[in-house]
């Protein structure tokens, strides 16, 4: 397998998606704010009488409305969760179906969320045991070096924490073809999205920096504009100049410039959203799509068929 | 027929897929067993609810809460626990028989037989050998670490992680290399334990990948029932209400609870039952897969 991907192509992928479906990436980032918006209203709206003053007595309904909060903060969480595995989905279909029309926008609710979901909890829940234990290790070899020399275990720690940084960074360049290859070989592909990127560390490894590098550029300059905005428009210096508020609901401006703010979040705030998530799993979806298209995918074309063939016969094929 | 990891993990939903009803009887097997925990020990859970909540309410719990707590549980799994592993074995030996002899589908392929027996003394078993496995590592890693607090030796507690570790590891292997004796049980209807080793030789890390995928599924699933007993809790007040019973007779409580305690009782046996087919039944797929190679 000494056959790469182009890093050029995968990174010109993202914008190929918003160019030719503009309507979906605009449709995926709506939903996200959506939600979130709602989510912030029927949170902050529930608890609008908390009292902000010192000394102030919640009323006696406060501490059921908490609890309601809390349960509902919990189930939030969960759709949160999963509508952003659905859009992510969305986005790598989009990616492996350029220029296709498609009346949903690339959007399902399918075994092939189903097994996302599956996959991304997996690599979750494994990285954070992984570096949990790690730490742990690194912290009884720090513990150890200090009792024969303090200078040698300050070092070892530096380096240690640097190592890992490492370690989950290239992890992560590692394990990132996982997730595009179950959606375009549709079953679970933890061996085939392993192996795909055997030898590819390097050019993943690229790929992810430069993935960030835009999205970095992107979240600053989002950044700058949305500062200038609100202390043009005067939004700052108006909440600066109120008195201090005495409940939570003071805290929030008028209802005229509250609709403003959702609407900008909403119309061109929805478009870059969806433009920042197809940013971050495209460029994954086409390098996973390149190599699958090349020789050593062709190993896999047997092997499509989750009938016909195991996960570990796919590993050894790839060996 | 071949073993595919990734295709057995998903044998839960094809259980289910297949026969619905099959999954509605799990769902009523389980509601027997929860109608009956709190047919007959409606009080002991409201003393259990009252003591977890007077737990969680003190910021520094006594030794006093504590021991009341735990006498609270005890009274109950006295007589819980055999009746729990009694159904528990005639569900697993259920969701195996529907992998592995899918037509004998007659009372969603509930039975109480020599099966169930020899399943109930499987599970025995391998609770017993990974529980005295567990008891021995985790005694020699907890000495371990006491000889480091005792001596001040940081490498000891390099030591007693390094131990920890490996002792985790050898029970997930352990654990693994014994998944495979129920649906073994079951298809060879007679008491199989050890061999289990034999057939999972070669198939370690397609079986661990099989389980950690059926858990996560399984997870979802619980996550899935979490949302909905959220929703019949508000409506309900959920079994917490019994937490405000302490002292009442189970007749009392069942009386001023009973319904909180049917609708928790119908969707938690509902979603057990599908958590059991999404956990279990990928065994019986891989022993399926396996056998036939």
């Amino acid at each position: 397998m000494t056959e790469t991907f182009s890093i050029g192509e995968a990174m010109a992928t993202p914008g190929r998606v918003i160019r030719r479906h503009p309507m979906a990436v605009f449709v995926w980032g709506f939903l996200m704010m959506g939600f979130s918006l709602l989510a912030v209203a029927l949170m902050f709206g529930t608890l609008a009488d908390l009292p902000l003053t010192d000394g102030a007595e919640p009323p006696p309904e406060m501490f059921g409305k908490l609890m309601a909060v809390q349960g509902l903060s919990m189930l939030l969480n969960v759709g949160q969760a999963v509508l952003a595995v659905v859009i992510w989905a969305a986005t790598m279909r989009a990616t492996l179906m350029i220029g296709r029309p498609d009346r949903t926008f690339f959007l399902r609710a399918g075994m092939d969320e189903l097994r996302l979901v599956v996959v991304g909890l997996a690599l979750f829940v494994g990285a954070y045991i992984a570096v949990i234990i790690l730490v742990l290790l690194g912290a009884a070899l720090v513990a150890t070096l200090w009792q024969a020399n303090e200078a040698a275990a300050m070092i070892g720690g530096f380096v240690l924490v640097l190592g890992l940084i490492a370690l989950v960074v290239v992890a992560m360049a590692r394990l990132s073809l996982i997730a595009p290859a179950t959606l375009i070989l549709k079953r679970f592909a933890f061996v085939e999205g392993w192996a795909l990127g055997r030898g590819r560390t390097l050019p993943l490894l690229g790929l992810l920096v430069c993935t960030w590098l835009v999205y970095l550029v992107v979240y600053f300059v989002l950044a700058f504009v949305v500062i200038v905005a609100l202390f043009a428009s005067g939004v700052l210096a108006d909440i600066t100049a109120q008195s201090p508020p005495a409940t939570l609901g003071e805290l929030f401006p008028s209802p005229p410039v509250l609709a403003t703010v959702a609407g900008l979040m909403l119309v061109p705030g929805g478009f870059v959203y969806g433009a920042v998530m197809t940013l971050l799993s495209a460029p994954f979806a086409s390098a996973c799509r390149q190599l699958l298209d090349g020789p050593s995918g062709a190993m896999f074309a047997a092997a499509t068929s989750p009938v016909a063939t195991s996960a570990g016969d796919a590993a050894d094929t790839m060996v | 027929m071949s073993f595919s990891a990734t295709d057995a993990a998903f044998e839960g939903f094809r259980v289910v897929r297949r026969h619905p009803v099959t999954a509605l009887i799990w769902g009523l097997a389980y509601l027997v067993l929860y109608v009956a925990t709190f047919g007959l020990g409606a009080g002991q859970w409201a003393a259990i609810m009252a003591s977890a909540q007077t737990l969680e309410q003190s910021s520094n719990p006594s030794p006093e809460e504590m021991m009341a707590l735990g006498q609270a549980y005890m009274g109950l799994l006295v007589w819980l626990a055999p009746l729990g592993l009694v159904i528990g074995a005639v569900l697993s030996a259920a969701v195996a028989r529907s992998v592995l002899r899918p037509a004998e589908n007659a009372w969603g392929y509930l039975r109480l037989g020599m099966d169930e027996v020899r399943v109930f003394a499987v599970t025995l078993a391998i609770g017993v050998i990974v529980g005295l496995l567990c008891g021995v590592l985790s005694a020699i890693v907890v000495a371990v670490f006491g000889l480091g607090v005792a001596s001040g030796q940081a490498v000891m507690y390099l030591l007693a992680l390094i131990l920890g570790l490996a002792a985790a590891a050898l029970v997930i292997w352990l654990s693994i290399k014994l998944c495979l004796a129920v649906p073994m049980t079951i298809d060879r209807r007679k008491f199989t334990l050890f061999e289990s080793f034999k057939a999972t030789n070669g198939q370690f890390w397609p079986l661990l990948g099989m389980t950690i995928i059926a858990v996560i599924m399984s997870l979802i699933v619980s996550i899935l029932g979490t949302i909905i007993s959220a929703g019949t809790d508000l409506a309900t007040g959920g079994i917490s209400v019994l937490a405000g019973m302490d002292g009442l007779s189970t007749l009392d409580v069942l009386a001023r609870a009973w319904p909180a305690i049917l609708v928790w009782s119908v969707v938690n046996a509902l979603m057990s039952a599908l958590q059991l087919a999404v956990l279990y039944a990928p065994f019986s797929a891989a022993w399926q897969g396996l056998r036939d190679r």
